[in-house]
């Protein structure tokens, strides 16, 4: 079931997060975004159709960081770099904690949150996504483990 | 032919067996895990690989799996830089001379058909699912949708290509519907979101599955056919299969009449272990009893994070599987069968899990193996042991593998030689590392046993407790042809000579080693494998643990598919990492670092432990520079690296000295 978008609106405290943690996003090209969706299970927000739903995007404006709200409809017409599709409490948690971004790594080990890239691996790099997947912890290359 | 020593103790293992109407002569299955890239980018086999598959052919398995070959032209099943292909008879002049090698060798062949899927495209900047599932890791290509039109076409392609192996000369066709591949993306309820017959219901994900086995079985129906799937996919909380529809995927493959299927585990991109050395041997043995039950009259192959023969023979002894599909210990060491036959099983070098084929793999580099310098080398004469052609007498300075293998390697080919070390065993600094290691200390410490069995068997003399310098080199001028230094590394104590406090520093070599007692409180200067290690195991004894690295990552230095297990590990043991911080002075009672903007923090701390920069101990070379008629180097006395660039550089010195 989609969150109503009081829920999304609550996840205030996001920009404390993006501006403590600049120095992740201190390459991203202005205009590049990150897109947060929630879904339980997460995977209900990837299906072909979707009931439009709150979304929550982190987007690199010239001064840094910024979240704003957004509206999801679905992968088709989803112009953000990348999406996050956490499950119900995995944003809650990752907010609470101390090291949010840590916090959210574990989140996606635990496949509580999961991460879909919306662009090719180079393109990802060219708009200066490479730290934040660093600190993710998700490999530009491949893996087998 | 009477049994070797070997056989008779592992009575199961060297069963002979039946593979449709292809008898094996034991119920060893040499499995296609690693595609090698070793050949042109045009999907060509090379000389390179066609010297590799000789040895793959002589490992003695039973039957023999050649690497995944793409079966359409455009490139979409193609997932690796030089995998093979086989969607033209232009390719078939080498694949009939790889399975000619298998049938000399006694062994069935199989050829897998490889369509990546998911993975695939490496080539086209896209790949092809079932849906357009993005990607969850950057690596791989933006996803498009197979219309049922390319689901047509696709099962021709692998029916070409399956008719085409078989023309080259081999014996059975092996398709891949695990791992994220094609088929597993279609079988997949996280990839697979369509609304036809080939999505939504088990049933209806499994059917391209079905269709491409029928198929392919019509076209030759005499030949044995295998399908590699998962017992577990580890992607079921992102909403991929449980195991329990793994198994009813397995119920509909053994339903179409496939002759063995081959049991694995995990997706490429699946979030957790499955076969690194942090996986316990035998961890997934549970799936191929589960498939063995399931599917009780269908062959199931299995190995898994199963690399112990000894391990494997039980198993098949108790109806646990039919066949042990190996593969990386036969990278690792391509004698073990035989080995194991022989009853030489603690000859054997084992894989120890650090999964460099595949960090390899996925940088579009040809495979290697930390343990076996020669793999994708055999083509070159100059990887070959030969005999010496002058017996020398060689003194080798350092017991750690560096000074190791190149001294079993010059023993091989006829020289005399003595190993010098200051220590009273064999392992150098590998030693406190591997008694240290949080994944599996047993592994790298086979390393060490290896070469003290190689050592004893092959009259390697060892003097231990024996410190080289010049005084020692003059003890013995003119005893010796050639003086190979292979020192090791240490920690530049002196790189600290600026900081406050420096005489409290202790060294992290000195602390693995155990010969350094440290506090509850303690702080290690430099996050690189040395010292994560010990701050791991410091931290598993109880201890508090901060780790200060300078630069803006810790684990630099540590192998790609094991540099997550470390920072996983740092996560959930709670270490705390300082990165871009450095050391400005010691107390005895804390640690004072500064962050890039100079900001100061002050940690309590009773021990602080220096595990970086490391120094090559190089000193020996000018000293020793007039007092032999040859000097070599290799390993960390060179340069600081690691187990690999040891292990590799003591081989390639001892094959040309």
């Amino acid at each position: 079931m989609l969150a109503p978008a009081a829920r999304i609106e609550r996840a205030g405290g996001w920009q404390e997060v993006l501006d403590r943690h600049a120095d992740l996003f201190g390459e991203v090209t202005p205009g590049a975004s990150i897109a947060i969706v929630r879904g339980s299970p997460p995977r209900a927000n990837i299906a072909p159709v979707v009931e439009p739903a709150p979304m929550q995007l982190w987007r690199r404006e010239p001064e840094g960081m910024r979240v704003a709200p957004g509206e999801y409809r679905g992968l088709k017409t989803l112009a953000a770099d990348i999406l996050l599709l956490p499950e119900e409490g995995a944003l809650e948690a990752v907010l609470a904690h101390a090291y949010p971004i840590g916090e959210l790594k574990r989140q996606l080990r635990a496949g509580r949150v999961l991460c879909m890239v919306m662009r090719a691996r180079d393109e990802l790099r060219a708009r200066g996504w490479a730290d934040l997947f660093d600190a993710l912890g998700l490999p530009f290359l491949g893996t087998c483990r | 032919m009477s049994a070797r020593p070997g056989e008779q103790k592992l009575p199961h293992l060297f069963t002979p067996g039946r593979l449709g109407r292809y008898r094996s002569p034991n119920l060893i299955k040499y499995g296609a895990c690693c595609v090698s890239n070793y050949n042109t980018r045009d999907g060509y086999i090379t000389p390179r690989e066609l010297a590799r598959t000789r040895v793959i052919a002589g490992t003695g398995c039973g039957i023999i799996t050649n690497q995944g070959a793409y079966p359409d032209p455009r490139g979409e099943g193609k997932s690796y830089f030089r995998q093979v292909a086989l969607y033209d008879d232009k390719f078939l002049p080498q694949f009939e001379t790889i399975a000619r090698y298998i049938h000399d060798a006694g062994a069935v062949a199989i050829q897998q058909i490889l369509h990546a899927g998911r993975y695939g495209g490496i080539d086209l900047g896209y790949c092809v699912q079932p849906s357009v599932v993005p990607q969850t890791l950057p690596h791989f290509r933006p996803p498009r949708e197979m219309s049922k039109e390319d689901i047509r076409r696709c099962i021709g392609e692998h029916v070409e290509a399956a008719k085409r192996a078989i023309r080259a000369g081999f014996d059975g066709i092996e398709v891949t519907s695990f791992m994220g591949y094609l088929l597993a993306s279609f079988n997949s309820k996280f990839t697979n979101q369509r609304s036809d017959e080939y999505g939504g219901s088990i049933e209806n994900r499994g059917r391209f599955m079905r269709e491409l086995i029928d198929a392919v079985k019509q076209a030759l129906p005499e030949h044995p056919f295998i399908v590699r799937l998962n017992g577990a996919e580890l992607m079921d909380r992102w909403g991929g299969n449980s195991e329990d529809e793994c198994f009813e995927l397995m119920r509909q493959a053994a339903g179409c009449g496939v002759d063995m299927i081959s049991v694995t585990v995990g997706w490429q991109e699946a979030p957790e272990s499955s076969i690194g050395r942090d996986v316990p041997p035998g961890y997934w043995n549970y799936l191929a009893v589960r498939a063995k039950k399931e599917c009780p009259d269908t062959l199931i192959a299995f190995g898994n994070r199963l690399p112990d023969p000894v391990m494997a023979d039980a198993c098949i002894g108790k109806g646990e599987f039919d066949y042990w599909e190996v593969c990386r210990p036969l990278l690792a060491d391509p004698e073990l069968v035989h080995k194991a036959a022989e009853d030489r099983l603690n000859e054997v070098r084992r894989c120890i899990g650090s999964l460099n084929c595949l960090s390899r793999v996925f940088r579009d580099l040809p495979y290697s193996c930390t343990m076996n310098p020669a793999l994708g080398h055999e083509v070159e004469p100059e990887y070959a042991i030969t005999p010496a052609a002058v017996k020398k007498k060689v003194m080798v300075i350092g017991a750690g593998p560096a000074g190791m293998e190149f001294a079993t390697t010059a023993a091989k080919r006829g020289h005399d030689v003595t190993v010098f070390e200051r220590g009273e065993r064999i392992g150098g600094n590998l030693l406190g590392y591997a008694t240290r290691d949080l994944a599996r200390p047993e592994d790298l410490l086979s390393v060490i046993r290896h070469y003290e069995v190689m050592a004893q068997k092959l009259g390697v003399k060892m003097q231990f407790n024996t410190e080289a310098n010049p005084k020692f080199m003059r003890s013995v001028l003119h005893q010796y042809d050639v003086c190979v230094v292979a020192a090791g590394a240490r920690v530049d104590l002196g790189a600290y000579a600026h900081v406050e406090g420096r005489e409290r520093l202790v060294d992290a070599l000195e602390v693995a080693a155990g010969r350094v007692q440290t506090g509850m409180r303690v702080v290690v200067v430099g996050g690189n494998k040395v010292g994560l290690v010990v701050a791991e195991s410091l931290r598993k004894q109880g201890a508090e643990v901060t780790v200060v690295e300078a630069g803006k990552r810790i684990a630099e230095d540590v192998m790609p598919t094991f540099k997550w297990r470390h920072t996983a590990w740092v996560e959930e043991m709670e270490i705390r990492v300082l990165t871009l911080t450095r050391l400005v002075r010691i107390t005895p009672e804390a640690v004072v670092v500064a962050d890039a903007k100079g900001v100061e923090t002050t940690i309590p701390a009773d021990t602080v432990i220096a595990a970086a920069p490391r120094r090559s101990n190089q000193e020996l070379f000018t000293e020793f520079e007039w007092m032999v008629d040859e000097l070599h180097g290799c390993g960390d006395a060179l340069m600081p690296r690691g187990l690999d660039a040891a292990i590799h550089e003591g081989y390639r010195l001892g094959v040309r000295i």
